[in-house]
């Protein structure tokens, strides 16, 4: 199985998603095999997270409140990660802090004509990089894939499609299965191979596809899964069973 | 639910033996096989997991000369198809937890009083360990994968490994927090 299709399953399994079935067939696994069982635990880190984030979706929620939230454990969870989360967002820590310590360190003890020579030189390539790097109107930095879908059955999974890291704008193109009409899917679900979750609104619609768009800077190189998010008669949002698998390279 | 019956010290000896000869080993395996029958109840929407688990293993402790004897195969499976029994008899029995009044509320402390026994847990952790958790955790969406993947490159780790690590360490944090707080509350 791929992984993000694991991370998927487990993260359906914690939701209550699964069937019968595919949920005995997790927890005798979950008894065996000790990196499935860290992995469940850090998925359950993760949901609780996306939850105080606000990131599920409306249907998540409600089966986080129904389901998940059942024991003392799991609320004492939540409200860890609530007071943990404001408590981060209290203390910013600079994101390079050790790197630009350690380079101003040596750039202090540099003779001055040695820094202002070197100060003319990094405007100078400044300027050339980004020459280079402002976008031209012309210059149209847009990748295209074709993805079907993948049953999230074990037995029955297709090979991840795979692609080089594209270097402006993904548009990634999702064939529907037959049973699916392109106007009830809104958001498609993006899983990473760390368990990351993000969902991107539909940009496009045709006859039987849906498509969305992806800067690539907001994508790093291994393994996804996508998952296409539907709008049920209650109203509810909830995923579609299978995934779309994409490998960047 | 025959909750009854409790194990002697003789069929808990006997059990740990079934799991493995060397009792240090035994040992390890049996809290293994809880901790995990546990997770799968709660996973299941058990309010009272930890019970049900230890039945579960009390009627294996039980039925544990028997099996010495007759069952081949990985023991936590055995222990599996018998939580698995428990629960089925468990649905049946209060069909379902709606009509049970929800569990009782925590009592839940300040942000002042949490954060001091942050800053106390941070405070007992290297330097380094502590920033990394904290920076680890910052941000949120685009800019939270960007800061996660800057730090794996600092560290020479890969995503995952840095993953593991941080929910390790945060795992160890939140024991260190809660009981702190269970002290502050306790004054």
């Amino acid at each position: 199985m791929e992984r993000t299709q694991e991370l998927d399953e487990i993260r359906q399994y914690l939701l209550r998603q699964l069937s019968e079935d595919q949920q005995q067939s997790i927890e005798q696994r979950l008894l065996v095999e000790d990196d499935l069982f860290e992995e469940l635990e850090i998925t359950e880190t993760q949901l609780v997270d996306d939850y105080v984030a606000g990131n599920l979706t409306s249907e998540e929620n409600k089966q986080f409140d129904e389901h998940f939230l059942s024991t003392p454990e799991r609320r004492q969870s939540l409200q860890f990660a609530r007071v943990f989360r404001r408590y981060v967002d209290s203390r910013p820590i600079p994101r390079n802090h050790r790197a630009v310590k350690s380079w101003w360190q040596r750039w202090e003890g540099q003779a001055w004509e040695l820094r202002a020579a070197a100060a003319v030189i990094a405007v100078a390539v400044i300027a050339v990089a980004l020459w280079f790097a402002i976008p031209r109107p012309s210059s149209e930095l847009l990748a295209t894939v074709t993805l079907t879908i993948s049953s999230s059955n074990r037995a029955e999974g297709n090979a991840a499609q795979k692609i080089p890291l594209p270097s402006g704008t993904l548009k990634i193109v999702l064939q529907l299965p037959d049973d699916s009409a392109p106007e009830t899917i809104h958001r498609v679900r993006l899983i990473g191979d760390d368990g990351e979750t993000r969902t991107f609104e539909v940009t496009e619609r045709a006859a039987k596809t849906v498509s969305l768009t992806i800067p690539a800077n907001q994508l790093k190189r291994g393994s996804y899964a996508l998952k296409l998010l539907t709008v049920n008669a209650a109203g509810a949002e909830q995923p579609l069973s299978g995934s779309y698998l994409l490998t960047i390279e | 639910m025959n909750k009854e019956w409790a194990p002697t010290q003789e069929a808990f000896d006997s059990l740990l033996n079934w799991l493995d000869p060397d009792r240090e080993l035994a040992g390890q395996k049996y809290e293994t096989i809880r901790l995990r029958l546990i997770k799968i109840f709660a996973c299941r929407g058990c309010h009272e997991a930890e019970e049900l688990a230890d039945e579960s293993i009390n009627r294996v402790t039980a039925k544990v000369e028997e099996l010495a004897k007759s069952y081949e195969g990985d023991p936590s499976l055995y222990f599996y198809g018998v939580a698995s029994r428990v629960y089925l008899e468990k649905v049946r029995k209060d069909r379902l937890q709606a009509q049970l009044p929800p569990p009782p509320e925590l009592p839940e402390a300040t942000d002042g009083d949490a954060y001091a026994c942050f800053d106390e847990c941070l405070d007992q952790l290297p330097k380094e360990t502590s920033q990394l958790l904290l920076r680890y955790y910052q941000d949120d969406k685009h800019a939270k994968i960007e800061n996660r993947k800057h730090l794996a490159q600092e560290l020479g780790l890969g995503i995952n490994a840095l993953r593991i690590r941080a929910h390790r360490m945060r795992v160890q944090l939140q024991k260190c927090v809660e009981s702190c707080l269970d002290r502050a509350l306790a004054n």
